[in-house]
């Protein structure tokens, strides 16, 4: 038998002690698929390389004769909308890839112990800090959320990062400021709104979350192997669970794209309340790069200043490929408890920030 | 069996991504999509994709041919005891279906199907000046200007720094709601998902113009302006002095 790049975990080991996730330095942690047929994975290995190539030829294959069928406008908006939400997503979820991956090799295990306040309340607003230096959007902030959880930072902790980071680092807050230029008071609120949601959702996780919601799929068994194997391995198995779910979202949000007139939207601007919970879904719907949202948010001009702080708020923290790729690295039970959870609280809480300050 | 994927399918589909990403950014395929500035970015991710995928697919296969009757290591052992091409994330199949679009459909640049969803978007440029003083046109007696900056200022000082001075725009034909045309062009920050159209009326006699045929339009300002129905934003207008048919720019997308 050949040596794997990656291992199963031990499911029988692992369900007794979902705490795991929240002591100490993880190693395995809960996976949510139900085990694999041991004796016939060998031969499904060669079948799915064989289905791979089959699926990768018919495509090729069909090119000429469907055309005619895929030349409608409304497949050809979808086909654009969808392919560049993910090509744009592409090199930052390589670098969020990277890191989380140089997380699982290269760090120590007791390493995130030592530089986090031993309290996690306080942990919190540190990890909300960190989130402002890495430089992109939120795709990369989901694989580097899933290496610190294994490296057994507290998932709260961890959260905190996860939805701090795409809206709090330098690129998006220029780029909110250029958008902005003519209310600067805009960057200013949504920095003290991302911040402040953020930090909300580590603590009300501290408080409320439980660790068997969440369920991680197996990664890599790095133990033993060379450390360059290892840190590919990682690479791979994060970039495809993270890339794979991403391309849901994707499909889902150039969907209502192409669906949902503008239109929809002219109706609700002229009432407070409704123009909030407008924007809100509105920054899930189209599930932009937290980096581009400020121009649409400029370009929504029938809309209110705060309620367009709610758009740039909730959007970076909450959207559709976001869901979709918390689904793929948390678990199901996860994703749904805290995507809602999400939604909520950074819009109650940018509603309010957008009230004092704008 | 089926839904499993192996190791050696993830390996693959990472190939094919990168490939596709590279090949894209190398024939401008991606200023369909994305911003050129982020072509940089495109290729370093997609050397690293490639770079993943090929080491992690030629250290399995390699291990399987050579060293197949190797002993197990001491976790595997203990973990499950079973063989390589273990399944991995099954999320890897749902990456075909961007490899699938981008084969099937070729997406082509955003055109006048997508600018006639969405209202025109030249508050951009209140937002960034809202006190609306634009600089004095340069010399020449025919300005380039970008759409938004045309857009901008006929609609925010009603063509004060326009006046008397002829002006050179590029754009696509796209249809006004209630017969005619509008100029227009989509606006990109970052992906075509956040893209917004700029849309000029013409006034004089353009001929009869096929949508997202694109044209480049020389004019003055004149004092009329559309409602556009999307989202109320008013739309200004240019008196064309001429018009020609030009083949799609290199970049399609306005700044």
């Amino acid at each position: 038998m050949a040596r794997q790049l990656d291992t199963h975990s031990c499911s029988t080991e692992e369900h007794d002690e979902p705490a795991a996730t929240l002591a100490g330095p993880v190693r395995h942690v809960p996976r949510a698929r139900e085990p694999l047929d041991d004796e016939e994975s060998n031969t499904s290995g060669l079948a799915s390389v064989l289905v791979f190539f089959i699926v990768l030829g018919s495509i090729v294959a069909f090119r000429k004769p469907l055309s005619g069928y895929l030349d409608s406008p409304d497949v050809q908006l979808w086909g654009t909308i969808f392919v560049s939400l993910v090509v744009q997503a592409i090199p930052f979820l390589a670098l969020g890839v990277v890191v989380s991956a140089a997380i699982a090799v290269f760090v120590p295990p007791h390493f995130f112990h030592k530089v986090l306040p031993k309290r996690q309340a306080l942990a919190v607003p540190v990890a909300g800090l960190a989130g402002v230096a890495l430089p992109g959007c939120e795709c990369g902030s989901v694989p580097i959320a899933g290496g610190l959880v294994r490296r057994g930072v507290a998932p709260g902790v961890a959260f905190t990062f996860l939805l701090a980071a795409p809206a709090l680092n330098p690129v998006v807050l220029a780029a909110t400021a250029v958008a902005f230029s003519g209310t600067p008071e805009m960057v200013v609120a949504r920095a003290v709104a991302s911040a402040l949601a953020a930090m909300a959702m580590g603590w009300l996780w501290l408080g409320w979350g439980r660790p068997e919601w969440i369920k991680m799929p197996a990664r890599a068994n790095v133990d033993g192997a060379p450390k360059w194997l290892a840190f590919f391995a990682t690479m791979r198995h994060d970039f495809i669970s993270a890339g794979g779910f991403l391309v849901v979202g994707a499909v889902a949000a150039a969907f209502l794209k192409v669906v949902v007139p503008a239109q929809w939207l002219n109706v609700l601007a002229d009432n407070p309340l409704l123009a909030v919970l407008a924007m809100a879904v509105l920054a899930v719907i189209l599930s932009l790069c937290s980096e581009a949202d400020a121009f649409v948010a400029a370009s929504l001009s029938q809309f209110s200043l705060s309620s367009r702080l709610v758009f740039l708020v909730v959007g970076p923290m909450i959207d559709l490929k976001l869901f979709a790729m918390q689904v793929g690295t948390f678990g199901r039970s996860f994703a749904f408890r805290f995507g809602p959870a999400t939604f909520v609280v950074a819009m109650a809480v940018s509603a309010a920030v957008g009230w004092v300050l704008l | 069996m089926g839904v499993v994927v192996s190791k050696t399918v993830q390996s693959m589909v990472m190939i094919v991504v990168a490939a596709l990403v590279l090949q894209m950014s190398f024939t401008d395929v991606h200023l369909r999509y994305v911003k050129a500035d982020l072509q940089p970015y495109l290729v370093a991710s997609g050397i690293l994709l490639l770079l993943v995928g090929v080491v992690t697919l030629g250290y399995e296969m390699w291990q399987s041919l050579f060293v197949a009757e190797a002993k197990p290591s001491a976790s595997d052992a203990a973990c499950c005891g079973h063989s390589e091409n273990g399944s991995g994330p099954r999320s890897a199949w749902l990456l075909v279906l961007p490899i699938a679009a981008l084969v099937l459909i070729a997406p082509p640049t955003l055109g006048s199907y997508a600018a006639s969803k969405s209202g025109t978007a030249t508050s951009v440029a209140k937002q960034q000046n809202p006190r609306s003083i634009y600089p004095a046109l340069p010399e020449g007696d025919v300005v380039p200007l970008s759409m938004l900056d045309y857009a901008a200022r006929a609609t925010f000082e009603r063509g004060a720094s326009l006046a008397g001075r002829e002006v050179k725009l590029v754009g696509f034909i796209s249809p006004r709601e209630g017969g005619g045309v509008y100029l227009t062009r989509m606006m990109m920050m970052c992906c075509a998902a956040d893209s917004r159209p700029i849309k000029v009326g013409m006034s004089g006699d353009v001929g009869k113009l096929k949508s997202d045929q694109w044209v480049e339009v020389r004019g003055q300002y004149v004092n009329k302006f559309d409602t556009d129905p999307a989202n109320g934003e008013e739309i200004p207008y240019i008196k064309v002095s001429s018009l020609k048919r030009v083949e799609q720019p290199e970049n399609p997308y306005d700044i």
